[in-house]
């Protein structure tokens, strides 16, 4: 085979090689759009399924709904869903240490944050959050403190969690001379969580 | 496709045909001598360089010779065949090898069939104008090779021997067909003076075909005894009456006439020149199916082998691009056929949303999305189980105070939630007490209500060591009789355990020193 043959060759080799190319191109991008229809047909025919199995339920997800929304309402009212009303809590707090006739009554409520309690999770629109209140008080005796706590979860407009408490006999408690006035016996910390609920898809967050 | 020329090459012209869509078209001739040449040069050098050309030699030189040969395979053959036909010719340049199939006998020798032109001088400068051309030069054919294809799309020489005789401006062909295969053929010219009188051409098909098969028997080509032999005329149009006049069947010969305007018909050729003789029906033939057989070297093919090349070359590209057309075609059909059935899902799906659109619109109004009220509610829930208070386990340790009047609490911490790990048993401690993990607590160990109280022993003697240990130990047995309650540490003011060292200061100083106590309990989260 000589040059000019070998020339005479080029241009239908390239176009022959073309054509090839072309060929698998096009085998290429069709086998794409058919594993893409076949994932999508799949994703559609999921979807539907999800949604049958949904109608199927409605009559289930209707009791839930019901069942839910009862448990929603009570805490949208009771204040837990939605934002805090920290002025409130102070207005409260003073109340109760009148109430209980508390001698000392010291807190501290530290920034909102996400709770990290053992199987709770927010979610992107729903966020369970928590603020730390920190309560140091003057006690005659025990009760108070029993009472301190019930009146807190009463009146506070969040859900309450206790995390720790600490009570401490005051050493005038412990020597306190029976000549004397009563004072406070005891010295007692707590450490409490103030849980409320922000729902992002919510009227009232 | 290609454009085709045919030229019709005989002693004294060349003619140029063009077969397009079934007709034959007649071209410019040449005549054979230098002017002829110089014509022909510049008729080809204005043909487009994709031309294919045909050259079918209409001569009488020529010549075939039937040899025996071992029957061999491959590059021998070739080298055997070469061989033969320069023993036998002292010009091969046009020349050919047929075979004729193998012999019944014991040895099985092959058939060949030696062919040439013997007068190769009468192409050269024909063949010289061509290769100069550099058009692609199909092949130098014979009418011989074209007339046993001819014979056979007539229904002739197929099983019988047959002899077809047909008049072209070159003369009167004669060639005997085997088994559908040239085995002689021979060219008659015609004198000028009888081919205007059509009674003397009739009788020139019968007197011809009479002295061939007395050559053909002679020469013991066809056998002295055996069958009439079918003899096809191939008679000019518009003369087969005169010709079936003039030849009458022997016990020897069959004839059997056929027109060429019949001919032209039966084997699809639907127009030619009102003049042309059987020529068009080789030429015709011969455009549309040549034999694989010609008579020219490689040398003057050249670049019909280039073309050939580049005819593979697309061809190949083109088939391989028409299987992957075929399966993306089929692929897209797949790709058609899921988007229906989607087209379809989605169809059955937008009527399963409505009928669950309609039966939620029933629903109770919601201030949130189903789902968030779903979350808000048992994430909820989920908090309120971690929402143990201190009032539970106070009530159970004032219980156990009862009973144990000495004590006196100085400290008393409450802890929700703490983790602790299982321990061994241990005997003296009630056994499977709790350990405390490390700060960050691992997954799945449990978790505790714990309550630590320390304070101390009144009205005992610090020397009364079993008094004290008791006071303690009496209020640890309450605690372990209610219900979920795990004893976790206990610090005794005289600690007696014998994993511990066992030291002590026996002194009356002693006696004024308050004994203390710790003891820390729990209830694990989620028992009763």
């Amino acid at each position: 085979m000589n040059n000019a043959t070998l020339r005479a060759l080029l241009a239908p080799a390239l176009g022959a090689l073309l054509l090839v190319v072309l060929g698998i191109g096009l085998l290429v991008y069709t086998d794409g759009m058919r594993k893409d229809s076949i994932a999508s047909l799949e994703r559609t025919r999921s979807e539907r399924l999800a949604m049958q199995t949904r109608l199927l339920r409605v009559t289930d997800e209707e009791q839930l709904v019901r069942k839910r929304l009862v448990g929603y309402q009570e805490l949208l009212q009771r204040g837990v869903i939605g934002e805090e009303r920290r002025l409130d809590w102070v207005d409260e707090l003073k109340r109760v240490r009148d109430d209980l006739r508390l001698y000392d009554l010291k807190y501290s409520v530290e920034a909102r944050r996400p709770v990290d309690y053992p199987g709770v999770r927010s979610t992107a629109d729903v966020e369970i959050l928590a603020s730390r209140m920190r309560l140091e008080a003057q006690l005659l005796h025990e009760g108070d403190l029993l009472a301190l706590l019930r009146e807190i979860r009463d009146r506070l407009s969040p859900y309450v969690v206790v995390r720790t408490c600490r009570m401490d006999r005051t050493t005038a408690g412990a020597n306190a001379d029976p000549r004397t006035p009563i004072g406070p016996q005891l010295k007692a910390e707590c450490q409490l969580d103030l849980i409320t609920i922000r729902d992002r898809g919510g009227a009232r967050s | 496709m290609a454009e085709r020329r045919l030229i019709y090459l005989t002693s004294w012209r060349a003619t140029v045909y063009t077969v397009r869509r079934g007709a034959v078209m007649q071209g410019p001739t040449f005549p054979n001598e230098e002017e002829g040449y110089e014509q022909f040069t510049s008729y080809l050098a204005e043909l487009p360089r994709s031309t294919l050309v045909y050259v079918l030699a209409d001569v009488v030189e020529e010549d075939f010779h039937l040899e025996m040969v071992p029957k061999v395979y491959g590059s021998d053959r070739k080298q055997m065949v070469s061989r033969r036909l320069a023993q036998r010719y002292r010009d091969t340049s046009l020349s050919l090898a047929l075979s004729l199939g193998t012999e019944r006998g014991q040895r099985r020798d092959e058939r060949l069939l030696l062919s040439s032109f013997t007068n190769t001088q009468l192409f050269q400068p024909w063949l010289n104008v061509l290769r100069f051309s550099e058009l692609a030069v199909v092949g130098v054919y014979s009418v011989a090779l074209i007339a046993s294809q001819l014979a056979r799309r007539l229904g002739f020489g197929a099983k019988a021997p047959c002899l077809a005789v047909s008049l072209q401006p070159a003369g009167l062909r004669q060639t005997l067909i085997e088994h559908g295969r040239v085995r002689f053929s021979r060219l008659g010219p015609l004198e000028p003076g009888d081919l205007k009188q059509p009674a003397r051409v009739a009788a020139a098909f019968a007197g011809e075909t009479t002295r061939i098969h007395q050559y053909l028997t002679a020469v013991r080509i066809l056998p002295r005894e055996g069958p009439p032999l079918d003899v096809l005329l191939l008679a000019p149009t518009g003369r087969r009456q005169l010709v079936e006049a003039a030849a009458s069947s022997t016990a020897q010969v069959r004839y059997h006439v056929v027109d060429v305007a019949e001919a032209a018909h039966r084997i699809g050729l639907r127009d030619m020149p009102t003049d042309a003789g059987a020529e068009a029906l080789y030429l015709y033939l011969l455009a549309n199916r040549a034999p694989r057989q010609q008579y020219a070297g490689e040398q003057i093919r050249q670049q019909y082998r280039t073309h050939e090349g580049r005819v593979a070359l697309l061809t190949g590209g083109g088939l391989l691009f028409l299987v992957c057309a075929l399966f993306s075609g089929y692929q897209w059909f797949t790709v058609m056929e899921n988007r229906a059935r989607m087209a379809e899902e989605l169809q059955r799906s937008r009527a399963v949303s409505e009928d669950y659109a309609r039966v939620t619109r029933n629903f109770p109004a919601i201030p949130t999305t189903a789902e968030n009220l779903r979350v808000a509610v048992e994430q909820f829930e989920a908090v309120e189980k971690q929402g143990r208070a201190p009032e539970a386990m106070l009530v159970e340790l004032a219980r156990a105070l009862d009973v144990s009047p000495n004590l006196a609490l100085e400290n008393l911490r409450w802890e929700l939630g703490a983790q602790w790990r299982e321990q061994r048993p241990d005997t003296r401690k009630g056994g499977g007490a709790p350990q405390r993990p490390d700060a960050k607590g691992t997954p799945g160990t449990p978790r505790y209500d714990i309550v630590e109280v320390s304070g101390r022993i009144r009205d005992i003697p610090a020397s009364d060591y079993r008094a004290l240990t008791k006071a303690v130990d009496d209020l640890v047995s309450q605690l372990r009789r209610q219900a979920g309650i795990v004893i976790l540490a206990t610090r005794l003011p005289f600690d007696v355990d014998s994993d511990t060292t066992l030291s002590g200061d026996i002194s009356e100083v002693r006696d004024r020193d308050v004994p203390s106590f710790q003891v820390t309990f729990g209830k694990r989260v989620g028992a009763s």
